[in-house]
C-alpha cells in the first residue's frame, strides 16, 4: 500500500473527514463503476455505491492494510452488490416488490433516454453471465484490467481469470447477438435496443 | 540458455485454456462506454461524502456522547457547539403560516414555530422551536441544501422527505423517503426512508444508567454485530438521573410492540434497529432468546455468512435447549454449507436437528449430515 493511502486510512480510522473527502474523491468513478457494471439493472449503482463508502467508513478500523486498498474497496463492493442482490430477490420472491426500475436521476432528454436505454442493455447482458464470469469480463474487457490485476482483485490464480474470461467473452457475445446487439462494434445512432432477449 | 530446468519453464508455459481466453475476441469498446459512470453520476456521489457514520441500530453505542451532550445542555446557551455556530434568526414563521417555500426545491409544510437562520445561494438554515413541521426537499432541485435545527439537534439534507418535531421536550425526526444525516455535538447518524429517530432528556439519562450498570457483569451473547467504530464517552462523568424518568414499555409490552410491527409487514431494517434497541433495553431471558433469534435471521439476509456463523454459535450456546435452537441450527447449517461451502462446519448443526427433529426436517438433517461425513472422510 502506497504512502498516501496508508495516510488515509490512518485518517479513516481516525474519523477525519478530510480522509473521508479523499477516500470518495480518489474512489468515487472506480466503484461507482463497478456498481453499475456488476448490480445490473434493477440496483441503484449510486446508493450501492454510497453503502460500498460507508461499509468501508465503519470497517476501516479492521483493515490492517496487507491488501491494495482497490483490492479491499472491491472486497467490499462484491459483498454490498451480493447482500443487495439477495435482499431484491428476496423481496420479488415473498412478493414484496416487483422488480425496480432504476431511478433517472438527469433530465428527460432524447440523448439521455438512448444513453440509458444503451446501459440498460450491456447490463441486462452481464445479467446473463454467471457472476464469476461476468466479474472477470467486467475487469478485464470493460475496465481495461490485466490478468495479475484482475487476479489480484479477485483472489483468484491468474489461469482462473484466463479460463473464465475465455467463456465470459463467449456467453456476452451470445448475450449481445440474442438482444440484436452488435458484438464488435457500436450500435448505430437511434436504434432501438430491446431489453430482453429476442423470442 | 535458461537458468531453470525444462520442466520449470514448461510449467510457467501459458496453458491451453490461458490461450483460448485470448483467443476470444474481448468485450466490445461501446459496452465500457455505455456503462462507464457519467459525470453527473460522480458529482451526485461525491456530493454525499460524509464523515464515518453510526446507524440508527446502534442507537446505545451513542448513548455516551449523546449523555456528554446533555452534560452541556446547561452551558449550551453560554458557549455554542461545533465549528459552525448556528445564525441569527432573520425571521420567525408563526405557526399558522401552513405551507411554506423556501427557493425552487424545498416546501415545508405543519404547524411548528419555525425560525429563519438562512436562506440564500449557499442553502437554507432553519429552527424549529417547538412544534411539528414535515419538510419536502426536491432531490434533483436547484439550492436543495437544508439544515433544519431542533434544539441541539441538527438535521442536514440534499433530497428526501421527512417530519421533526418538537414537543414536550422531546425531539424526533421521521425519514419517509431519501435519508437524512441527524447529529448532535459531535455525533451522527443516517437515517434512511422509514427509520425514526426519537431523544428526550429522561430517557437518555436512563439508557445511559441501564448501559453504565451492565458494564461489569458478563457480557450478555446477543446478536448484534460488533461495532468497530470507537465508543466515545466511555470514560465520561456519570450523569446523574435527574427525577423520575417516565415508565418505558415492560419487556412484554415492548415485544409485542415488535411483533405488532412484523405482522404489519415492517421493513427487515426497522425491525432488526427495534430487536437492537429491544435487546439492549430489556433483561428478560425469555423474551431476549426469541429476539436475538429473529435478529438474527434477519441479519443472515444482510450480512455476509462467515460474520452470522460465530453469532449463530453464541446464541445457542446462551440458549442450549431452547425451542429456536433447531431454526439456528438450521440456519447455521445452510449457512455454512452453501455460502461457505463447507460442509464439516455444517455437520455438527445437522447432527443436532437429526437427533432432535421430527418428521421431514429430521430426515433432511440426517441426509445432509450423512453426506457431510462422506465428504469429511
Amino acid at each position: 500500500m502506497s504512502r498516501p493511502d496508508r495516510a488515509m486510512l490512518e485518517g479513516l480510522r481516525a474519523g477525519q473527514p478530510w480522509a473521508v473527502e479523499q477516500l470518495y474523491r480518489d474512489h468515487a468513478r472506480r466503484v461507482l463503476g463497478w456498481c453499475i457494471r456488476l448490480g445490473g439493472p434493477n440496483l441503484d449503482a449510486e446508493d450501492l455505491a454510497q453503502q460500498v463508502f460507508e461499509t468501508a467508513m465503519k470497517t476501516a478500523p479492521r483493515f490492517r492494510g496487507q491488501a491494495a486498498l482497490s483490492t479491499w474497496l472491491f472486497g467490499i463492493t462484491r459483498n454490498t452488490i451480493r447482500n443487495a442482490r439477495r435482499r431484491a430477490a428476496l423481496r420479488r420472491f415473498v412478493g414484496l416488490e416487483s422488480i425496480p426500475e432504476p431511478p433517472d436521476h438527469g433530465p428527460d432528454t432524447e440523448g439521455r433516454a438512448a444513453q440509458n436505454q444503451r446501459r440498460r442493455a450491456v447490463q441486462a447482458a452481464l445479467e446473463d453471465l454467471k457472476a464469476p464470469q461476468r466479474e472477470v469480463l467486467v475487469l478485464a474487457d470493460l475496465e481495461g484490467h490485466t490478468a495479475p490485476e484482475v487476479a489480484a482483485l479477485l483472489g483468484i490464480p491468474a489461469g482462473t481469470v484466463y479460463s473464465r474470461l475465455h467463456h465470459a467473452r463467449k456467453a456476452f457475445a451470445a448475450a449481445l447477438e440474442a438482444r440484436g446487439l452488435p458484438a464488435g462494434e457500436e450500435p448505430e445512432e437511434g436504434t432501438v435496443i430491446p431489453l430482453r432477449r429476442a423470442p | 540458455m535458461s537458468r531453470w530446468p525444462p520442466e520449470v519453464t514448461e510449467a510457467l508455459e501459458p496453458r491451453a485454456e490461458e490461450l483460448a481466453g485470448l483467443q476470444a475476441p474481448p468485450a466490445p469498446g461501446w459496452c465500457a462506454d455505455a456503462t462507464a459512470p457519467s459525470d453527473a453520476e460522480l458529482d451526485r456521489l461525491l456530493a454525499r461524502a460524509t464523515a464515518p457514520v453510526r446507524r440508527p441500530g446502534h442507537r446505545p453505542a451513542i448513548a455516551w456522547a449523546l449523555a456528554a451532550a446533555l452534560l452541556l445542555l446547561g452551558v449550551m446557551h453560554l458557549v455554542p457547539l461545533g465549528d459552525t455556530p448556528t445564525p441569527e434568526p432573520v425571521a420567525t414563521v408563526q405557526p399558522d403560516d401552513g405551507l411554506l417555500r423556501f427557493g425552487p426545491s424545498i416546501t415545508t409544510t405543519g404547524s411548528g414555530e419555525l425560525q429563519v437562520l438562512r436562506a440564500d445561494e449557499a442553502g437554507t438554515e432553519l429552527a424549529l422551536l417547538s412544534g411539528r413541521r414535515s419538510f419536502e426537499v426536491d432531490p434533483h432541485g436547484e439550492r436543495r441544501r437544508l439544515k433544519v435545527h431542533a434544539g441541539e439537534v441538527v438535521v442536514e439534507v440534499t433530497g428526501t422527505r421527512f417530519t421533526v418535531s418538537v414537543q414536550e421536550g422531546r425531539v424526533s425526526v421521521e425519514v419517509e423517503r431519501g435519508s437524512v444525516l441527524v447529529h448532535r455535538a459531535e455525533d451522527r447518524i443516517v437515517l434512511k426512508g422509514g427509520e425514526r429517530w426519537s431523544a428526550a432528556r429522561a430517557e437518555l439519562e436512563t439508557v445511559v444508567e441501564a448501559e453504565r450498570e451492565s458494564r461489569p457483569t458478563a457480557a450478555r451473547p446477543t446478536t448484534r454485530p460488533p461495532d468497530p467504530s470507537p465508543q466515545r464517552g466511555e470514560g465520561g462523568d456519570r450523569v446523574a438521573p435527574q427525577g423520575n424518568p417516565p415508565r418505558g414499555p415492560t419487556p412484554a409490552e415492548a415485544w409485542a410492540g415488535l411483533l405488532g410491527q412484523r405482522a404489519a409487514g415492517a421493513e427487515p431494517d426497522v425491525l432488526i434497529a427495534g430487536l437492537e434497541d429491544f435487546l439492549a433495553t430489556h433483561d428478560d431471558p425469555a423474551l431476549t432468546a426469541e429476539a436475538g433469534a429473529l435478529h438474527l435471521q434477519l441479519i443472515a439476509e444482510q450480512l455476509p455468512g462467515e460474520e452470522i456463523l460465530p453469532l449463530a454459535d453464541a446464541w445457542l450456546s446462551a440458549f442450549p435447549g431452547h425451542t429456536r435452537s433447531l431454526e439456528i441450527d438450521l440456519l447455521r447449517a445452510t449457512i455454512a454449507r452453501e455460502q461457505l461451502g463447507d460442509c464439516a462446519l455444517a455437520l455438527p448443526s445437522y447432527e443436532r436437528i437429526a437427533a432432535e427433529a421430527t418428521g421431514d426436517l429430521r430426515a433432511h438433517a440426517s441426509a445432509w449430515a450423512e453426506h457431510c461425513r462422506g465428504q469429511a472422510g
